[in-house]
């Protein structure tokens, strides 16, 4: 009885997950589809390759990672295939599509002009000196 | 990529399969990193959070949550449904009844109200007459019409057109009796009609003497001319006369009127009432109705203006007598939809009311039950929101059940409708245009699923709204024992059955109504006895029957023929016959010995007359007042003889016996015939326009004295009249075998059709009242049931401290009575303010006739009082000690 229920029960910690993925979505598929341009991945693959490259830094929720996963696959700009492992279970494994990589090099300079963006406002002296 | 909805099965494992395998994988470094198995699974979970959450929330990201959603309340509902099979079904069957009710009815006003005439731009067309004050007709006359077409500016095109017409069709078989009409060349034109075979009719074929052509139906181009694309050019013999056949009509083409048409003729109007042929001037008058495609912008008000302006200038322009005919005539135009559909839009309309209400009373019967359920599934309802289920989510899945429910019930419906549909088929009288057309089409299962969904939210409301209230902290404290019904249930469930039987009695006095205007109407006397009679027409082609002594003759051997088939006990020939209202009207009767008139007395002086065979009396069982009825010996040398009505001798003959008084009239269809006449006799009265109708001043002649070459045949038989219909048949041909014999009908046939629209409208309406308080019954039931239950431990308290079987009966009945009579309070007031939308569908009967409302209130609470007994019976049967133990 009260397993069904778990939809209308569990919709309050859903919603804080739901929130924490807003926030990151625009990096989070940023930083999936430039990972994967590194070759194809699995789900675990890609949060540990993230966490290491982010120097330990950005870790990567499950709850974030897997929705980012599949929206993205969605949208098309990443494609699944089921690949065995020799570890054993099988895995799902993601990798960059064309459209994927064009979105990635719109996604970066996007980054880009925001990061100057910021970088502008936090270091004001040196942006004005530059020009 | 999106994958299909039905993959999602397959899509959810494959995601837990996912998920297993990050675990796994995380689970396994942990232990490569020298963590023991059961520390590397918690690690490896904790890292990984809440695993359902996370299915879930990547499931969001596939886009289908809202449809997964409402599947899931779906599923939960009918399985909410299943579990309480009795209850479902009492529900889907109420549902069903309601909902198919109005699926059938709106099909109907579907077809004949709102969907558009089955012509081009349809919105656009207009219908034009004139009316008369004191003269009381609706005609429009040639002179106008000519003025119409030529001076107004209001119209894209204008036709005239006459429906009336008949033809014998020969030399193709059987001869054969077509129904016509006249039309004038533009008449398609207006319609925007194309036709599917050949053209439509030049103007020159449409003017006075032009070349002879017809326009053939489909439906006899099917069936008396094999479909044979070849018949056009084709001559074909209507009334002798040679026409050429042009074109074919298209299968779905209707005439105007609600009138068949088997063939179109070219009107061939002249633009004036007044010809001169030979040196004599005649005025020929030629009544006809007028069909118009209004310009763009042109309004109904500015058209009457234009019209009557142009019928002020037609009527100066006329010679004295003919302005003194016509009179002054006072323009009337229509939307050509209301023309057509106007005169039964009021009864489709209360039927459409009717099945509403009863739809109504089905929404607050299952509102009830609801009511009851929700109350026992408080507890449900209140740990859901304390897990934290949210109001709107808890009222979706609430309405989802409903509506699930509702759906069901209007799939259920729908069957009964279509059964419904063939019933009325069936049943309604001819009258109603379009008829045919009513039909489940897409548009009235949109309108059935419409009302499907709107009656699953109308009666899930009143959970919805119950929930809502409901108090967490109370209903858990309660603990587990069946809390009673809160007071706002029991509120809301008294008012439903209030409302409940406020409808029904409402429907119940309009059903009421209708049906004491059916037995006014039929209680009426035609004035003849209309049981086992026998009526066929016959009509003798003028070219070959042109002289009187001809059509004499062949109506007298004819009946004589008649006389002697056997099974005939009497055999007769008349000019018209009763209830049909096809009189010819004489006027200007001057009765000897009385002075002169004046013009407006000579006018005024009106009669109808008939012409029958001595025959006819016996036959139509007409009684005798006084004198003598016509016999053989009024033959053609004899003096010429009448026998009057009681309204004749009523109206000219006050003080004085009619009985050999002579008189003569001076205009009408006799100013060829016999110039005047001697009343030998008194009849009674007979209704010959229709039940409902004032019964005229008649006079009847002898056909032997007054020949007329188009005869009712009317035949008393003792066997079943239908037996003898090929026997007439054979007796016509026999003395002429180019002769049709057609217009086959018993007389109770013809009575019968007369009173077709009253007594569908009173069966539709009773049968839907009948449903609507078999509804209110069981609503009362179960609302007086469900009471009782509640209060069985209060019941068995007042037995055990001594209650009689009396009291505990009188004290539920008194409790349902009371919301019986509030009921029945309102339904008065409704049924004031709602039967006087239905005044022009009754018949001798007000709308607020004191006898139906007593009957009803009488027979509504009896009904009210046999529903509470049961419950009430109950009540008085409770065992104290159980009672006391209950909860």
């Amino acid at each position: 009885m009260l397993g069904r229920m778990s939809t209308y029960v569990m919709s309050s910690p859903k919603e804080r997950y739901q929130n924490r993925t807003e926030i990151l979505q625009g990096t989070l598929d940023m930083l999936i589809l430039q990972t994967l341009q590194w070759g194809p991945r699995h789900g675990y693959a890609l949060s540990k390759a993230i966490r290491t490259n982010s120097g330990e830094i950005l870790k990567v929720d499950t709850g974030s990672l897997y929705p980012a996963l599949h929206r993205l696959e969605r949208k098309g700009w990443i494609a699944a295939e089921w690949k065995a492992s020799e570890v054993g279970p099988r895995l799902r494994v993601y990798r960059l599509t064309k459209t994927g990589r064009k979105q990635l090099v719109s996604e970066r300079s996007r980054w880009e002009r925001i990061t100057a963006a910021i970088a502008g406002i936090m270091n004001p002296g040196k942006k004005e000196s530059e020009t | 990529m999106r994958f299909p909805l039905w993959r999602r099965g397959r899509r959810n494992e494959e995601l837990s399969e996912e998920m297993q395998a990050h675990l796994t994988l995380a689970e396994r470094e942990a232990m490569e990193a020298g963590q023991s198995p059961k520390e590397a699974h918690h690690a490896a979970r904790r890292e990984f959070g809440n695993v359902g959450v996370a299915e879930e929330v990547t499931r969001d990201a596939w886009g289908w949550r809202w449809i997964a959603e409402m599947l899931q309340d779906v599923r939960y509902g009918v399985r909410n449904m299943l579990r309480t099979p009795g209850f479902t079904a009492v529900t889907i069957l109420t549902l069903a009844l309601g909902i198919g009710a109005n699926t059938a009815i709106f099909s109907v006003v579907n077809a004949v109200l709102f969907r558009a005439l089955p012509y081009r731009d349809a919105g656009k067309l207009v219908w034009a007459t004139n009316f008369v004050k004191g003269q009381g007709q609706n005609l429009v006359f040639a002179d106008e019409y000519a003025g119409y077409r030529t001076q107004s500016h209001v119209f894209q095109s204008i036709a005239a057109y006459s429906a009336a017409a008949e033809y014998t069709l020969t030399g193709n078989g059987t001869p054969e009796r077509l129904r016509g009409a006249m039309v004038t060349e533009s008449f398609l034109n207006v319609l925007g009609v194309t036709p599917q075979l050949g053209r439509n009719f030049l103007p020159e074929e449409d003017r006075p003497v032009g070349a002879k052509a017809a326009l053939l139906s489909d439906a006899v181009w099917r069936v008396n001319f094999a479909a044979d694309p070849k018949v056009i050019g084709r001559v074909i013999a209507l009334d002798d006369a040679p026409y050429t056949v042009i074109g074919v009509l298209p299968r779905d083409f209707e005439f105007l009127d609600n009138s068949p048409a088997d063939v179109l003729v070219p009107f061939q109007l002249s633009d004036s009432s007044i010809q001169s042929s030979n040196g004599q001037i005649r005025v020929m008058i030629q009544p006809l109705s007028v069909v118009a495609r209004l310009q763009a912008g042109a309004t109904i008000v500015g058209t009457v203006s234009e019209l009557n302006a142009i019928n002020k200038r037609v009527l100066e322009g006329l010679p004295s007598n003919l302005k003194r005919l016509l009179g002054e005539a006072q323009s009337q135009v229509f939307l050509l939809h209301d023309h057509e559909v106007g005169n039964v839009r009021p009864a489709l309309l209360v039927l459409l009311g009717a099945v509403g209400f009863v739809l109504l009373i089905g929404c607050a019967n299952v509102a009830n039950l609801q009511l009851a359920r929700a109350a026992a599934r408080e507890r449900e309802v209140a740990i859901r929101g304390a897990l934290g289920a949210g109001r709107w989510r808890m009222a979706r899945l609430l309405l989802a059940e409903s509506s699930t429910i509702a759906l069901a019930g209007g799939v259920a419906g729908l069957l009964l409708a279509a059964w419904v549909i063939r019933l009325i088929h069936r049943f309604a009288p001819a009258n109603i245009p379009h008829l045919q057309g009513a039909r489940l089409d897409v548009s009235v299962l949109v309108f059935t699923l419409a009302v499907s969904l709107l009656t699953g939210i109308l009666f899930g409301l009143a959970p919805v709204l119950a929930a809502f209230r409901v108090s967490l902290n109370n209903t858990l404290k309660e603990g587990g024992s069946q809390s009673g019904t809160s007071a706002g249930t029991r509120r809301a469930q008294r008012t439903l059955m209030v409302a409940e039987i406020a409808l029904s009695f409402v429907l119940f006095i309009a059903a009421g109504l209708l049906v004491k205007s059916f037995h006014q109407l039929t209680a009426i006397q035609p004035g003849f006895d209309p049981h086992g009679v026998l009526t066929a027409r016959v009509a003798l082609p003028l070219d070959q029957y042109q002289s009187i002594d001809q059509q004499r003759s062949f109506f007298q051997q004819l009946v004589e023929r008649l006389q002697v088939l056997p099974g005939v006990t009497s055999a007769g020939a008349t000019a018209t016959i009763p209830l049909r209202g096809n009189m010819m009207m004489i006027s200007a009767i001057q009765i000897e010995g009385r002075p002169q008139m004046d013009q407006a007395t000579m006018n005024a002086t009106t009669a109808s007359i008939n012409a029958v065979t001595p025959g006819y009396f016996s036959a139509l069982r007409v009684p005798l007042i006084e004198g003598r009825l016509l016999g053989e010996r009024d033959g053609a040398n004899a003096p010429n003889t009448v026998v009057v009505n009681e309204a004749f001798v009523r109206r000219y003959f006050e003080k004085e016996d009619p009985i050999g008084k002579r008189f003569n009239a001076g205009m009408g269809p006799v100013t060829h015939g016999p110039k005047s006449w001697t009343i030998v006799g008194v009849i009674g009265d007979t209704k010959q326009q229709g039940l409902a109708s004032e019964v005229m001043p008649e006079a009847t002649a002898s056909a032997l004295q007054w020949p007329r070459f188009m005869m009712t045949l009317v035949l008393r038989t003792s066997v079943d009249p239908a037996s003898l219909v090929s026997a007439v048949r054979k007796q016509v041909s026999d003395l002429d075998k180019n002769l049709p014999v057609y217009g086959v009908q018993t007389m109770d046939d013809v009575l019968s059709a007369e009173v077709a629209s009253q007594r569908f409208n009173a069966g539709a309406l009773a049968g839907f009242a009948g449903l609507a308080v078999l509804l209110a019954a069981v609503g009362i039931y179960g609302v007086m049931a469900y009471a009782v239950s509640q209060r069985t431990r209060e019941m068995g308290v007042r037995i055990a401290l001594g209650a009689e079987t009396g009291n505990v009966l009188r004290m539920i009945l008194g409790q349902g009575l009371r919301l019986a009579v509030i009921g029945a309070g309102l339904g008065v007031v409704a049924s004031f303010g709602l039967t006087r939308l239905m005044s022009g569908l009754l018949f001798g009967v007000k709308t607020s006739d004191p006898e139906t409302f007593v009957l009803v209130t009488a027979a509504l609470l009896i009904v009210a009082l046999a529903a509470c007994w049961i419950p009430a019976w109950r009540a008085t049967r409770v065992d104290p000690v159980i009672a006391l133990r209950y909860e």
